[in-house]
């Protein structure tokens, strides 16, 4: 678990989501498990941050261009997690040991789809703090 | 409203809300993937079955009524073969099982209140947990030693819990959150670090909590962000660490917490030493009705006595990294939906939420240590907030005189009065490392269950889902309540 840092926003229009600058240096650490765990740091220099509050992610829905990086922070005061749906894309995520309030997970996202994931604790399937990132190749989103 | 630099209130103050659970959790180190678990049955029928699967039956749910164990092995394969109208209903047992459900206008329903139990065994996350289906009733049963909750409804429009006992359970013991038109009632919340009951991000919330009982929980209640129709009646607080806490926060959506009704309740001796408790509960021990950034409540006609603190006060909650700005008074109305839709402000600093525009009127309130009624902020002028206080019964104020300094329905004092014998809240900062530690929800020495009253004709009564709640209060009928 690692402590959120304090956030430099930007904002691109097309994204209508909290982004962040790259100056954010990923570190490996701050990533869960996972096959593609530790694939931080932006390819494209875009940082994209999702917040999960008490108990909804947001923006609920984003779109992203390959090679964008995503930070997920948990900023509100409950345990959460950020798990792939089981039959969305697997391969990233993090267990609520990981991203207890204040911590934060990055993922680089280098393969377009369409990534839905929830919250476990407060979500099932399609309901509750659920969320989807839509990755696009390059000019597409 | 004012935007305060972090460092500047590093030392000022605070309080509240709800959610992240100070103490160990048995699940701290769960696995990535924590979807939820069954199942067990102990049952009290020596002819237990095999677990996990719903009895082959042509019939099963034909009449309407599905019953656990007769016809589905556990509560899951119940709910899970159950229609919107359908009544589940099981039989006294000890079932380990995390329930979901996500059909609408069930109703599930315990023979026995105090022999249908679910219980967690401390690695079970929720007893019963309803995402997104609206009308589901629960009825007439216990969960416990769970991980996170009782008894959870999340994203529902209508709910109702009757009847139930929460007892032991990580978080909260019966929790509302983001849901509309629900009725909490008739029902026991003990043993948990949050709150007993809670009530969250709803407004409107159009909703009733009337005659449960919640002690031995770091807060008796906490309700983040949550108003409009929302009324707390005719209920006890007693023995937690403190009693009635609404609260802001930009960590939900629908903030600030406005415009609750706590009207006719039993509020006594929130100072107790040896609960579970997260952060704040610790902050806001020794209060029994306490507003942390609350607008436009109104509280009337509780029994509130033997305080550490407050008996009512009305106090600012610091939020030292908000995810918004303070919303503007003119934006108080906007509906949770349409606030829902907005992109957030960026923050620059920490955001005080003051207590404001709530009327306190005819508490009868003793035996506070600080103050029985209490207003305070920080650097503020207070009588610029649009609190008031009328026809109570109490007898130490802070400021001094403070009925005198804002009458409801009069104009508010100015000068120096505001001055005087003041609340000086920031000081209970220094509390915090006084007060006593949460003590871990699973070995607290939470007193152990007694009977609780059961519902009325839980064999026969038919199926009610919630789809006619709230229902109707009449506040004007409702007197202090007698001291016990």
């Amino acid at each position: 678990m690692t402590r959120r840092h304090s956030l430099v926003l930007f904002a691109p229009l097309s994204l209508v989501a909290f982004g962040l600058t790259s100056g954010c240096a990923s570190d490996p650490s701050d990533v869960g498990a996972g096959p593609n765990a530790g694939k931080a740091g932006a390819p494209n220099g875009v940082v994209v941050e999702v917040q999960a509050l008490d108990n909804s992610f947001r923006p609920e829905a984003l779109t992203i261009e390959v090679g964008t990086e995503v930070v997920f922070a948990n900023v509100g005061r409950n345990d959460h997690n950020v798990i792939p749906q089981p039959d969305s894309i697997q391969g990233w995520g993090v267990g609520e040991a990981e991203f207890a309030p204040r911590a934060e997970y990055r993922h680089v996202f280098d393969s377009p789809g369409e990534y839905r994931y929830i919250c476990t604790i407060h979500g099932v399937k399609g309901k509750g703090m659920v969320g989807v990132l839509t990755v696009t190749t390059e000019g597409e989103s | 409203m004012k935007r305060w630099s972090v460092a500047a209130l590093a030392v000022s103050m605070v309080l509240v809300s709800c959610g992240g659970d100070g103490s160990s959790s048995a699940d701290d180190a769960a696995p990535v993937s924590s979807a939820p678990s069954s199942v067990a049955i102990e049952s009290t029928d020596p002819a237990t079955t095999e677990a996990g699967t719903v009895a082959p039956s042509s019939g099963i749910g034909a009449d309407g009524i599905i019953e656990v164990p007769a016809e589905a092995d556990t509560i899951q394969g119940a709910v899970d073969a159950a229609q919107p109208g359908d009544l589940v209903l099981i039989s006294p047992g000890i079932y380990q099982e995390a329930v979901d459900v996500t059909t609408d206008e069930i109703t599930i329903r315990g023979l026995d209140r105090n022999t249908v139990v679910l219980d967690g065994n401390f690695e079970l996350d929720n007893g019963i947990r309803v995402v997104g289906a609206n009308g589901v009733a629960i009825e007439n049963l216990t969960a416990q030693n769970f991980t996170k909750n009782g008894f959870f409804w999340t994203g529902a429009d209508g709910y109702r819990g009757s009847f139930l006992t929460a007892y032991r359970n990580g978080d909260y013991g019966i929790y509302a959150f983001d849901s509309v038109n629900g009725q909490l009632e008739d029902s026991y919340g003990s043993g948990s670090p949050d709150a007993g009951f809670y009530i969250g991000q709803c407004f409107p919330c159009d909703a009733v909590m009337d005659n449960v009982i919640s002690e031995y929980n770091g807060l008796g209640y906490s309700g983040t962000n949550a108003g409009g129709n929302l009324l707390i009646v005719n209920s006890t607080f007693r023995y937690n660490r403190a009693g009635i806490v609404p609260n802001s926060g930009s960590y939900e959506l629908c903030y600030p917490q406005r415009d609750s009704t706590i009207v006719g309740n039993l509020v006594y001796s929130n100072n107790q030493p040896d609960t579970p408790a997260i952060d704040v509960a610790i902050l806001a021990m020794g209060n029994g009705i306490l507003s942390a950034g609350g607008v436009r409540n109104t509280i009337s006609r509780n029994l509130v006595f033997d305080h550490d603190k407050t008996g009512i006060g009305l106090v600012p909650f610091l939020e030292e990294d908000p995810n918004d700005d303070l919303p503007p008074k003119d934006e108080w109305d906007v509906d949770c939906a349409t606030q829902k839709t907005q992109a957030p402000a960026t923050p620059e600093g920490g955001l005080l939420w003051d207590s404001q525009e709530t009327r306190v009127e005819g508490n009868v309130v003793s035996d506070s240590r600080v103050a029985d009624i209490a207003v305070d902020s920080v650097g503020a002028d207070l009588s610029t907030f649009g609190n008031c206080w009328k026809g109570n019964t109490f007898a130490t104020s802070a400021p001094l005189d403070l009925e005198t300094l804002a009458p409801c329905d009069a104009p508010v004092a100015t000068g120096d009065g505001w001055t005087k014998g003041v609340l000086n809240v920031v000081s209970w900062l220094a509390d915090i490392e006084k007060a006593p530690k949460s003590v871990d929800y699973k070995t607290a020495k939470t007193p152990a269950l007694t009977p609780q009253p059961n519902m009325p004709d839980a064999a026969t009564a038919p199926a009610k889902p919630a789809t006619d709640v709230p229902y109707q209060v009449d506040l004007a009928s409702i007197v202090v309540p007698a001291k016990p």
